[in-house]
């Protein structure tokens, strides 16, 4: 077992009313598998892939990553936890608006003690002769692409997606979907995909539907569809 | 307004760069107001004083007394009035100096207790009362009579209490003056009497010449050749100048930080600019409350600060009064100052605020909605740096720099402004200790006792010296004034040094290395000068330039005697290791080096209070811009800094990303300051040195350099500290909730 959460309570104080964003969530995921968890706003699927990320805690429960317990590391552990084993996807790219293609992937490639070459990597997701470009330059496909290669150019354990297409047209989408597909096979990554779009599920190993902080549906998808085949 | 209610929640979300420029303000106004009424006000109470108590325009010793004082106050529409004077040894170290009362030239004011009416009643100076624990009512014994302290008194040719014109410091405790009546004085035989002479024309040449006729001037001394007559005017003018400097740089500095942090707040703010125009806001109305943070800060800024600044002049003017000897000081122009204390911040921030916010509020509404223009600009500069040799470290923080150009310029501009007043208080001090120390490798003298006239017996002890002034022209083609001495060549008190520190023997005829600048002149040339006194012309074959600060010619005795037409063997003055008896009544002066002395440690404890407020007010500045710009910088990287923890960067990784570069500007603020501030010394020491008829030296010694650098690195560090404990506040979740680049 790759991933193993068990029991994952979090609950949140906005004011002086408490907000409960998971009710003991558990889910196991294998090792190279894609899994994406689907559920409405406020479900509590952000809660899961940032504690799952190390940049939020837990109140209760555990969640084992390839061995470790990460609800039980200090916040420097956490921080290693984060450079070595997790790669981040996020829904507006998050690029680093200064820095070339080139070195917002070289940023993230900085702090690993075993990097991808970049170019390899930026080759991989079709950005080769962009390289010298901002980001301000490219299309949103194109910023999302540097944002995955930035997060496999450490060579992570995980790959955690939060809505990667969310702001992308139909068949930048569609594109990006298909990286994130070719990555998982290539280098046998586990990902983890958050999204409100359903049509995605098709092309996941495992789908989770979550609800007000609860699991509604845990299910593995036997008849897998390429990206490019999905239609919304 | 409702919109008001945000400015008062703004300023307290950020309250430490709120707070920041406050403080700046406020210790600009402070500087504005302390200076510009303490200096103003010595000068206007030194002026009045010497107009009102007819300061003297010169002094003068003759061989004999002037018979015909009213026929020449008739014909030379001239104030002539003779004083005696003696040097009173009070005790074993102390002397006062008793001064006759006088009626028309430097008229005496009293500051404490009263005038003098009786036989037997004398006034003293308060400085040395309060040193020696006397007070209104004590008695004192002079020779055989005994006085009783009526009062305390100044006399504006004794405002800076020196004992001789070769002393640079006071020494309360050691020397003092004292006045008693003219029928007083006659009854005592001891001392001698001098003349002093108030010019209502440009005659004093006819009437030198007219003096001069039947008998011989033996000393003449212009009022503004007199050091403790004059130093208070550079003491004073260097309060006006620092008041009208030091102030304006830090609102210069404070106004650009203002700005940036106001183009910051309106940057942050554009998508609510956008709503509040489509919701029909007028852009006066925007403009207003914008405005509103400014002038919050200059308010508070001015109005606090001109009060500190209030209580900041009595503390500077308190220096004033215990240096010098001066009546009541009163306050000149204390209400123009205060109100332009108060609107200085205004002048500087309004205008420059309003600028930068215009340029925001004219942007369209739906440009500001879109927040298209606060899309970050890769500059021209930075697409051009070719930087692929470097590391990604290296790189990341040399973009890091280009792109923040201004807020670094901000902080290289605060750190070598910071330096150069903490520089200053160090370099003043290593100035005069230069000085002083300089001094007494010269003359290892301990005694120097100055004749009231020629000489001719050969002293019992000790080495001979004579002295008069002489005018010469220096390379512009302006008379200047300074002293010729002739000395024994075979004195071993005098010891002089050539530029390459090499001992001088006192054969040759040595000028100092300041004045043969000055003068244009090289060993082996001839110095063409005129005795002041005489006029008689005098070549002088100058053998060795020395180094010295002073302004000077030393030449040995027998030659002086002969250009002068003296008698050979006579003299003027005795240099000893020693005490010698020697007649009061025959001497002018009796400089004592161990009063020197004494009197420079006090000086020094006075110079160690000011760098102690010029070490506080750089750390203010240096720990207010450091911290500010650094967190606009933190703030304006906030998404960075987030994604790079999300990335799994630590605290500290990001620590010396970001903020990195800013050891680099503090180093190179600190070292461009440093070869600044001898400049700057060098042109203001200019002004107090040429009326104090020397050359101050500006200097700084390597140890106090390195110490000032260790203490603005450590304001630095300081002030990064904090600025790291906010880095550590930046939550990932900042990232998280980016929409877009």
């Amino acid at each position: 077992m790759f991933l193993e959460i068990k029991n994952l309570k979090k609950t949140y104080n906005a004011g002086n009313v408490p907000f409960i964003a998971l009710k003991s969530v558990s889910m196991t995921l294998e090792k190279g598998q894609i899994c994406v968890i689907l559920g409405p706003s406020g479900s509590g699927k952000s809660t899961l892939i940032n504690i799952l990320g190390g940049i939020d805690y837990a109140d209760e429960g555990t969640v084992v990553v390839d061995g470790t317990d990460i609800t039980k590391l200090k916040d420097k552990q956490l921080t290693e936890y984060r450079k070595d084993q997790v790669g981040f996807v996020f829904q507006f790219y998050n690029l680093i608006p200064n820095l070339t293609v080139y070195e917002n992937v070289e940023i993230s490639a900085n702090i690993s003690k075993d990097p991808e070459d970049i170019m390899k990597m930026l080759d991989a997701v079709g950005l080769k002769d962009s390289k010298d470009k901002f980001p301000r330059e490219l299309s949103g496909g194109q910023q999302q692409r540097v944002s995955i290669a930035r997060a496999l150019v450490k060579k992570p354990k995980i790959l955690l997606c939060d809505e990667p297409t969310g702001a992308l047209d139909f068949e930048m989408a569609t594109e990006v979907l298909k990286l994130i597909s070719e990555i998982n096979r290539k280098f046998n990554t586990t990902v983890l995909i958050i999204t409100h779009n359903n049509a995605i599920a098709d092309m996941a190993n495992k789908v989770i539907k979550l609800r007000s902080g609860q699991i509604v549906e845990d299910r593995l998808n036997t008849n897998l569809i390429s990206p490019e085949r999905i239609e919304w | 307004m409702v919109l008001n209610k945000k400015v008062k929640r703004t300023i307290l979300e950020n309250k430490s760069r709120y707070l920041g420029s406050f403080l700046l303000i406020l210790l600009s106004c402070m500087l504005y107001t302390g200076f510009n009424i303490s200096g103003p006000s010595v000068k206007h109470t030194v002026d009045e004083f010497r107009k009102d108590n007819k300061m003297e325009d010169a002094s003068f010793i003759m061989q004999k007394p002037i018979d015909n004082v009213t026929e020449l106050e008739r014909e030379y529409n001239i104030l002539l009035e003779s004083r005696k004077t003696l040097d009173y040894k009070y005790d074993d170290d102390k002397t006062i100096r008793i001064l006759g009362a006088t009626e028309k030239v430097n008229k005496y004011s009293i500051t404490n207790g009263n005038a003098l009416k009786n036989s037997g009643d004398l006034l003293i100076d308060r400085e040395f009362a309060k040193a020696n624990k006397l007070e209104c009512g004590s008695k004192i014994k002079i020779y055989q009579g005994e006085y009783v302290i009526t009062g305390f008194f100044s006399t504006p040719d004794y405002t800076y209490i020196l004992k001789t014109e070769n002393d640079m410091v006071v020494n309360h405790n050691a020397f003092g003056v004292a006045l008693i009546s003219k029928e007083d004085f006659s009854n005592i035989p001891e001392g001698y009497s001098y003349y002093m002479v108030k010019f209502n024309e440009e005659n004093a040449a006819q009437f030198k010449e007219e003096i001069s006729k039947n008998n011989i001037i033996v000393k003449w001394q212009n009022a503004d050749e007199i050091t403790r007559i004059t130093t208070i005017d550079g003491d004073a003018d260097s309060f006006v100048q620092v008041g009208s400097l030091v102030p304006f740089i830090i609102l210069i500095i404070t106004c650009v930080m203002v700005s940036v942090f106001i183009w910051r707040l309106l940057r942050d703010e554009f998508v609510q600019l956008g709503t509040l125009y489509a919701l029909g806001y007028k852009k006066s109305v925007l403009l207003r409350y914008y405005l509103s943070y400014p002038f919050v800060l200059a308010i508070c800024g001015g109005i606090l600060g001109t009060i500190a600044g209030v209580f900041f002049s009595k503390v500077l003017m308190s220096v004033f009064i215990y240096k010098y000897n001066l009546p009541q000081l009163s306050g000149h122009n204390i209400y123009s100052t205060l109100f332009v204390s108060i609107i200085l911040p205004f002048i500087f921030l309004i205008p420059v605020t309003y600028i930068v916010i215009h340029k925001a509020l004219k942007r369209p509404a739906l440009e500001l909605i879109k927040n298209s223009g606060n899309k970050v600009k890769v500059g021209f500069i930075e697409r051009r740096l070719k930087l692929q040799f470097f590391n990604f470290n290296i790189r990341f923080r040399i973009k890091d720099m280009v792109r923040n150009l201004q807020m670094k310029g901000l902080i290289f501009v605060g750190i070598a402004f910071a330096s150069l007043l903490l520089l200053f208080g160090f370099a003043a001090n290593d100035s005069i200790n230069y000085m002083f120390t300089s001094m007494v490798d010269t003359y290892t003298n301990e005694f120097d006792y100055k004749f009231n006239s020629i000489q001719t017996m050969a002293p019992e002890y000790g080495e001979i010296e004579s002295f008069s002034p002489v005018i010469a022209k220096d390379k512009n083609g302006k008379e200047i004034t300074f002293i010729a001495y002739g000395i024994d060549k075979n004195a071993k008190l005098v010891k002089f040094k050539d530029l390459d520190s090499n001992p001088v023997r006192l054969d040759n005829t040595v000028i100092s290395a300041p004045l043969a600048a000055k003068l244009g002149l090289n060993e082996g040339d001839i110095l063409n000068a005129k005795n002041k006194l005489s006029l008689k012309e005098l070549p002088i074959k100058i053998d060795k330039l020395v180094e010295d600060y002073n302004n000077y010619v030393y030449m040995p005795i027998d030659i002086f005697n002969k250009l002068n037409d003296y008698p050979q063997g006579s003299y003027m003055g005795i240099l000893s290791d020693k005490r010698l008896e020697i007649d009061d009544s025959k001497l002018v002066s009796v400089l004592v080096a161990k009063d020197q002395k004494e009197g420079f440690k006090t000086y020094m404890e006075l110079e160690k209070v000011m760098l102690g407020i010029l070490g506080l007010i750089s750390f203010m500045i240096g720990l207010i811009l450091i911290y500010v710009i650094t967190t606009l910088s933190i703030e304006s990287n906030k998404q960075s800094i987030s994604l790079m923890k999300i990335l799994g960067y630590g605290d500290k990784k990001i620590g010396s990303l970001i903020l990195g570069t800013n050891n680099f500007i503090v180093i190179l603020g600190y070292f461009v300051s440093v070869p600044l501030i001898l400049v700057l010394m060098g042109k203001l020491f200019e002004v107090i040195g040429s009326q104090m008829n020397v050359n101050i030296p500006s200097r700084i010694s390597n140890i106090n350099i390195f110490i000032c650098f260790v203490f603005m690195f450590f304001t630095y560090k300081f002030s990064e500290s904090l600025c790291k404990r906010k880095l550590a506040r930046i939550s990932m979740a900042d990232s998280l909730k980016n929409r877009g680049e």
